[in-house]
């Protein structure tokens, strides 16, 4: 269903600096084990040092990034600096071993290298780390040490707050996503250093990863299911005012990671810009859905800011920048988003009101009916239309947005304002307050935020789910109180939407949201009062200046690295349900094919399968699957790793099973197999 | 599951049966039928009453389970059942060319006064059967043969344009096409050596030489209500019809409206009975309760073949199962309800009560036709009841989401209607070709809904389904939409809703455009009746019926419906799986197997990119007679014709025997 074609990055091969590039550099570490670095660097720079742009991730810079880093790391040295991408310990070509995600011995290991790069005759001694995800965690956490040399970060598609947006969780309730990740992740660092790199010892090396490695969704990650001092670690929101650098906060409203944006914008106290663009988990010079912008050009403005003392201007723009959306027809496929970019000058902003709506018997409006009880339990299948939390695999590949919601709203309770007289347009985060009773312990609440057409379709425009036993605190729970009514408060993810006149808008409140969030162990009914719920949605009036908003450069990047297709990829997305039995099916393939890389002169083959299933009316048939695999071959080298974890649930705990196997040829050299039972920590 | 209470078998019987498994029937023109025949074994010396079923699905490999388990039972209790292959079925001989044809009701008509003549039989004859010879027995009783005393019609239609699996409300049924594909698959299989001898392969191949894929060469050559479907209406002039007449079926089948018209209409002797049940006979009812179908029936042929006052006639004329709403379930077993009656149709006890759901003068509201509402519809006629297969309707919470809807509010008490409903709308539409569906659905306090009745109405028959009216493009035009009959009662606390749609997919093949659809007007009026007295009780009694017919399973059949989104095309498959696995007839030595697979493929935005699809295989085996059927029927249109493909192909041995393709490209006609 894709219609319009997202503008491809312009490809630029010529720069202002020859670049020189490194495929490996040791860094060692104090302890000393050694980190891999690639390092893209002008030819000149031992003369004419250059400040250095650290990207530092354990996705394998030499087979696994490397289609996302030659077009950015190259681009930024022909501009005059030392792009580094550094592999975490223990993944890629770096030695010892990776045990967890955002450990302390990673953020200790950068504070290190950046010293060490600081400290390269090619270096000025300032430093600035970017990167997205992981990368953009890590910089935030990074720079809450304070590492002398690092001036500035840009981080994309992060958070300051590991418990409540990063893919674990979400208001308190099991994000599914979280498997997808943590099963992800699990076969990710199952891999092994190329012998290129590593030389004889590579498969000494490889073995000792397979036997140190655990599965750390059913370990670590399900041993903490509260906001705990686990996940305090390494969340910069704990106390903010450690950040001192300045801090570039970028990503998209179709990604996982938007809220944390406007969050570090408003308690940052250093030096901030934010730029939330339309985007999925992807980088804005190459972002779906469109437009992409000329990403490179503007982090360009960035560093030379602040790592060359370049006086361009770039803090004196508005703080916040963000694409304000117009409705489309949903699709999961999305390529080009209508709307346009405007600017706030400080995050919170003054030029925000607050509409406030009643949820009402007969609808959404701003005066307040007499209250009612209305009864409501979900189908454990709504949510089909919900797409996945985070959209990794846009990229015109994967459908991964949400769907027309009209089949999941006509399976909750909607509340919708009479088609909108005037235009409403919204920046920020609307919050919904329910008065609400249930008639078990353990319950969730999803809310989404419809924009209705005219014509009746229904696009989400933003949504939030709220654990109930999380009502007022995420660190200690507690359960409801059978038929008692509570008033709880639901932050909806941030957003900005404009709603034309003559849609509607829509809050649609349900039990259950799968597969987004696992649910709760029974089948809730909930009783909401109307007349005493609200939604309170953020109002920017739309101003003259919008117009003056200048538009980014167009995209461009340096060239993708020689990549031959051998089987192309595939990606779906199909719901599948059994009408003899009730049970839904959500299959999902991400096979990235196999392709050549000649410059290493290797061939890779990657792929992911997940297949979601959940039989109407028992909330326990609740199960997943996720299935990996990866191979490598040179010559008559060839290795391959695979897994599996499969979860499933009981009323009183997770089931958690996992598989790892290694294989050199058709000879499997490891296999081993987890069985992990979790106790449910009022989830 | 609540499963619901399996027959009684019986094997004791006031009379010894023999039973004989081929005898011919001779036809004027010399050819031969072949009939089945149960009897009491002094029949000779004590004529007894015939009960002939007619129909052409081959009583010796085809419905020999069903024959089995009714036919002994009713010569046991003192009749000559039997059971005749239609001419150019089965073992008999001939050609059969479409369905209900006015040679095969001449053959029926004639077949009757042979069986009269016999020295066995007291020349009272009766006429049953379900489905086809549930139409037939109304066809042939219209042509009054002076044996025919009584018929029992089950699950089948006065009018073959309104209320058959081709049509409804004008609209084509992507059941008209999975009939024309299982019919064009049943008829062209061999007869059986055993009973035809040397010349069965000759026989088979003038069969397949002359059989045609009739739901393209004719079904869908007569896209409105012409001569064509007005021939075995017998609505045409319901008083042709002057024997006795019960009129049996229920609200899960696709022809449970005829039953009511019948009643309505026949100025002879009648009875009308509506469980809950799907496409089958009440006995083996499915959803439950079954019934002791078999003594009822034998009340009426006593009464009517045999003379005896037996009081059947002094009992309430219609009796329908008033069905509550239980959570929708595609396979439900057994139905929440009771058993209530009217002492005649139409009934004076019947009230009406009406809603005006949206006033005209209010802001009319507008929808655009997803094609893929309808997903939670079922099939049009559950023929796949029996546990096995997921028909129904589920819940509806997902398709009213995508259509308009009207509702009441919460309904103080309890509500009950019993007959057709009624939806007076204006509406307009921005293309010149649109239908609506409209359901009528029970929304539970939880928002539990589940579908009461419903109906299509193309807008271009607004006014007659003979002489079709234009659509006016953007105007408002009065419609009125009669729900298919129902009784059913809402429970308080309940809200009655009214859903409507201009698509209404794998149900109905789609009109050629996406249409949107605007209603400035809503009125629901339905027909309430009062709970009486004598609602209620157990009037029938447990089922029973005779020993089913010995089968060994060799492979199991296994069923299933599944539908599959694909969000990135937008294309929803529905794949339905009807494998009747691989069985032996043991008293005839004999393996069989049947499959079929359907595939109903279109993607949300295109109704051109509809694709129906049905694959069919039958095996026949014994030492000597080795036969093997595939056929295939694929529908696809464009804006302005039907593409409809066949393929049928046949192996005898293993090697192949015949080998046909058709390709037709049929123009729409004002659908």
């Amino acid at each position: 269903m894709m219609v319009t074609q997202a503008t491809q990055p312009r490809m630029v091969t010529e720069f202002p600096c020859a670049v020189k590039e490194i495929e490996h550099v040791w860094v060692p570490m104090s302890d000393g084990t050694r980190l891999s670095a690639r390092i893209w660097i002008p030819q000149d720079a031992e003369t004419k040092p250059v400040p250095a742009i650290l990207e530092y991730i354990p996705y394998r810079k030499r087979d696994g990034t490397r289609a996302w880093d030659d077009p950015r790391h190259r681009w930024w040295a022909g501009h005059g600096y030392a792009a580094i991408r550094l592999d975490i310990r223990g993944t890629g070509e770096s030695e010892g071993t990776i045990t967890d995600e955002y450990t302390p011995q990673e953020q200790q290991d950068a504070v290190e290298a950046i010293a060490w790069i600081a400290a390269q005759p090619w270096c000025t001694g300032k430093v600035g780390m970017t990167g997205i995800s992981w990368g953009g965690f890590n910089s935030l956490q990074v720079a809450a040490h304070r590492p002398p040399a690092l001036k500035a970060i840009i981080t994309h598609c992060s958070t300051d707050d590991r418990y409540a947006d990063d893919i674990h969780f979400m208001g308190g309730t099991m994000l599914v996503d979280n498997f997808f990740w943590g099963s992800g992740f699990f076969e990710f660092m199952a891999r092994q250093g190329d012998p290129e790199i590593q030389g004889e010892r590579w498969k000494e090396q490889w073995l000792a990863r397979l036997e140190s490695w655990e599965p750390v969704a059913a370990t670590i990650w399900q041993e903490h299911q509260r906001r705990d001092a686990y996940w305090k670690q390494g969340s910069v929101c704990e106390n903010y005012a450690d950040i001192t650098c300045a801090v570039y906060a970028v990503g998209g409203w179709a990604d996982g990671y938007s809220n944390a944006i406007p969050r570090m914008l408003a308690n940052l106290q250093c030096p901030r810009k934010g730029l939330v663009g339309p985007w999925g988990h992807k980088y804005p010079q190459d972002a779906i859905p469109g437009p992409s912008i000329g990403w490179m050009q503007e982090s360009l403005r960035w560093w030379d800011h602040w790592l060359k003392d370049d006086n361009n201007g770039v803090m004196n723009e508005p703080m916040y920048r963000v694409w304000l959306d117009e409705p489309q027809a949903p699709d999961a496929c999305l390529a080009m988003s209508r709307g346009r970019w405007v600017t706030e000058p400080a995050w919170p902003s003054g030029n925000i009101g607050e509409q406030v709506f009643h949820l009402n018997s007969d609808g959404l409006a701003q005066k307040k009916r007499r209250s009612t009880m209305l009864e409501h339990s979900t189908p454990l299948t709504m949510g089909a239309a919900g797409g996945v939390w985070c959209p990794y695999g846009l990229g015109g590949s994967s459908p991964d947005l949400a769907t027309d919601q009209r089949e999941d709203d006509a399976r909750s309770l909607c509340f919708d304002t009479a088609p909108l007289e005037e235009r409403l347009e919204v920046l920020g985060a609307p919050v919904v307050r329910l008065r609400l009773a249930i008639d078990k312990e353990q319950g969730m609440v999803a809310v989404r935020l419809n924009d209705v057409a005219p014509d009746g379709s229904s696009l989400r425009v933003s949504y939030g789910l709220l654990n109930l036993s999380h009502r007022k605190s995420h660190e200690k729970p507690r359960g409801m109180k059978t038929g008692a009514m509570v008033d709880v408060e639901v932050q909806l993810n941030d957003l900005a939407h404009a709603f034309p006149a003559g849609h509607r808008i829509r809050v649609a409140v349900s039990t259950s949201y799968w597969p987004m969030a696992w649910p709760s162990p029974e089948s809730v009914t909930m009783t909401l009062a109307t007349g005493r719920s609200t939604l309170c949605l953020p109002v920017r009036p739309p101003r003259g200046e919008d117009k003056d908003v200048p538009d980014f450069a167009p995209p461009e990047m340096a060239p993708l690295p020689e990549m031959i297709e051998v089987v192309p990829g595939t990606g779906t997305r199909h719901v599948e349900r059994n009408m003899a039995s009730g049970e839904q099916v959500v299959r999902v393939v991400e096979d990235g094919g196999v392709y050549r890389m000649p410059g290493l002169g290797l061939t890779l083959a990657d792929g992911a399968r997940v297949e979601l299933s959940i039989t109407e009316g028992d909330p326990t048939s609740a199960r997943g699957t996720w299935t990996w695999h990866s191979r490598r071959t040179r010559g008559d080298w060839d290795v391959t790793t695979t897994s599996q974890m499969t979860v499933t649930v009981s009323r009183e705990a997770f089931h958690i099973a996992t598989d790892l196997e290694a294989f050199e040829g058709d000879k499997r050299i490891f296999a081993r197999r987890w069985n992990h039972d979790v106790k449910r920590d009022h989830l | 599951m609540n499963k619901p209470l399996q027959p009684r078998i019986v094997t004791d019987y006031p009379h010894k049966v023999r039973e004989i498994e081929h005898m011919w029937v001779p036809m004027p023109d010399g050819v031969r039928l072949s009939a089945k025949v149960w009897l009491p074994e002094d029949a000779e010396d004590h004529p007894v009453p015939v009960i002939l079923e007619y129909i052409p699905y081959r009583k010796r490999d085809g419905t020999r389970p069903r024959d089995d388990t009714m036919h002994p039972w009713w010569a046991g209790h003192g009749y000559a059942a039997v059971r005749l292959d239609i001419r150019g079925t089965g073992e008999s001989e001939g050609l059969i060319t479409d369905e209900y044809t006015a040679q095969e009701l001449q053959d029926g008509f004639d077949a009757i006064a042979w069986l009269a003549a016999q020295p066995w039989c007291s020349g009272s004859v009766g006429m049953t059967g379900i489905s086809w010879g549930g139409f037939n027995g109304l066809q042939i009783a219209a042509l009054r043969p002076p044996a025919l005393k009584a018929i029992v019609t089950l699950c089948s239609t006065d009018d073959r344009y309104a209320d058959d699996v081709h049509f409804m409300g004008g609209t084509i049924t992507l059941d008209n096409w999975f009939w024309g594909a299982g019919f064009f698959q049943f008829m062209a299989r061999s007869a059986d050596p055993e009973i035809q001898g040397e010349r069965w392969r000759e026989q088979w191949r003038e069969r397949l030489e002359q059989w045609e894929p009739v739901a393209s060469t004719i079904w869908l050559q007569h896209q409105r209500r012409d001569a064509y479907w007005k021939h075995g209406s017998v609505c045409e002039n319901h008083d042709d019809i002057t024997c006795a007449v019960y009129a049996a079926g229920g609200w899960e089948d696709g022809y449970s409206n005829a039953i009511p018209r019948l009643l309505a209409n026949l100025k002879g002797p009648k009875k009308g009975l509506v469980g809950p049940w799907g496409h089958k006979y009440p006995h083996i009812g499915v959803p439950g309760p079954a019934i002791d179908w078999m003594h009822e029936s034998l009340k009426w042929w006593d009464h009517w073949l045999k003379g005896i006052d037996n009081g059947i006639m002094e009992e309430p004329q219609y009796r329908v199962w008033m069905r509550e709403p239980s959570v929708p379930d595609a396979m439900l077993q057994m139905a929440e309800g009771r058993w209530v009656s009217e002492p005649s149709w139409p009934s004076p006890r019947i009230g009406a009560r009406s809603w005006s759901l949206l006033a005209d003068g209010n802001a009319p509201v507008t929808v655009k036709a997803r094609q893929t509402v309808g997903s939670t519809g079922g099939n049009w006629c559950p023929y796949g009841l029996g546990g096995t297969s997921p028909d129904l309707a589920v819940d509806q919470s997902e398709d009213d989401g995508r259509s308009l809807v009207f509702e009441t509010g919460a309904l103080d008490e309890r509500f009950e209607f019993m007959g057709q409903g009624v939806v007076k709308l204006k509406v307009s539409v921005d293309k010149p070709q649109a239908f609506l569906a409209v359901r009528l659905v029970d929304v539970a306090p939880d928002g539990t809904a589940a579908r009461v009745t419903y109906q299509l109405l193309n807008l271009t028959h607004r006014n007659d389904h003979e002489h079709l009216d234009a659509i006016p493009v953007g105007q408002p035009m009065d419609v009125e939409v009669r729900l298919n009959d129902m009784a059913w009662s809402f429970p308080a606390g309940h809200r009655v809703r009214v859903s409507i749609s201009t698509a209404y997919w794998p149900v109905i093949w789609p009109s050629p455009e996406a249409v949107a659809l605007t209603v400035h007007a809503c009125d629901l009026t339905l027909p309430e009746r009062t709970p009486q007295g004598d609602d209620g009780g157990d009037p029938f009694g447990p089922p029973e019926m005779a020993t089913p017919t010995a089968r060994t399973v060799v492979t199991p059949g296994r069923s299933a419906r599944t539908v599959t989104r694909d969000l990135i095309t937008g294309e929803t498959i529905t794949d339905q799986i009807e494998d009747h696995g691989t069985w032996r007839f043991d008293a005839i030595d004999l393996e069989c197997s049947e499959s079929l697979n359907v595939q109903y493929r279109i993607k949300d935005d295109d109704p051109l990119s509809a694709l129906a699809r049905w694959d069919a295989t039958s095996t026949r085996k014994r030492e000597g007679w080795d036969i093997k059927v595939k056929s295939s029927y694929t529908v696809r249109a464009t804006k302005e014709n039907f593409i409809v493909d066949a393929e049928l192909e046949t192996w005898d041995e293993g090697k192949p025997f015949f080998h046909r393709t058709w390709s037709h490209t049929v123009p729409r006609d004002g659908v």
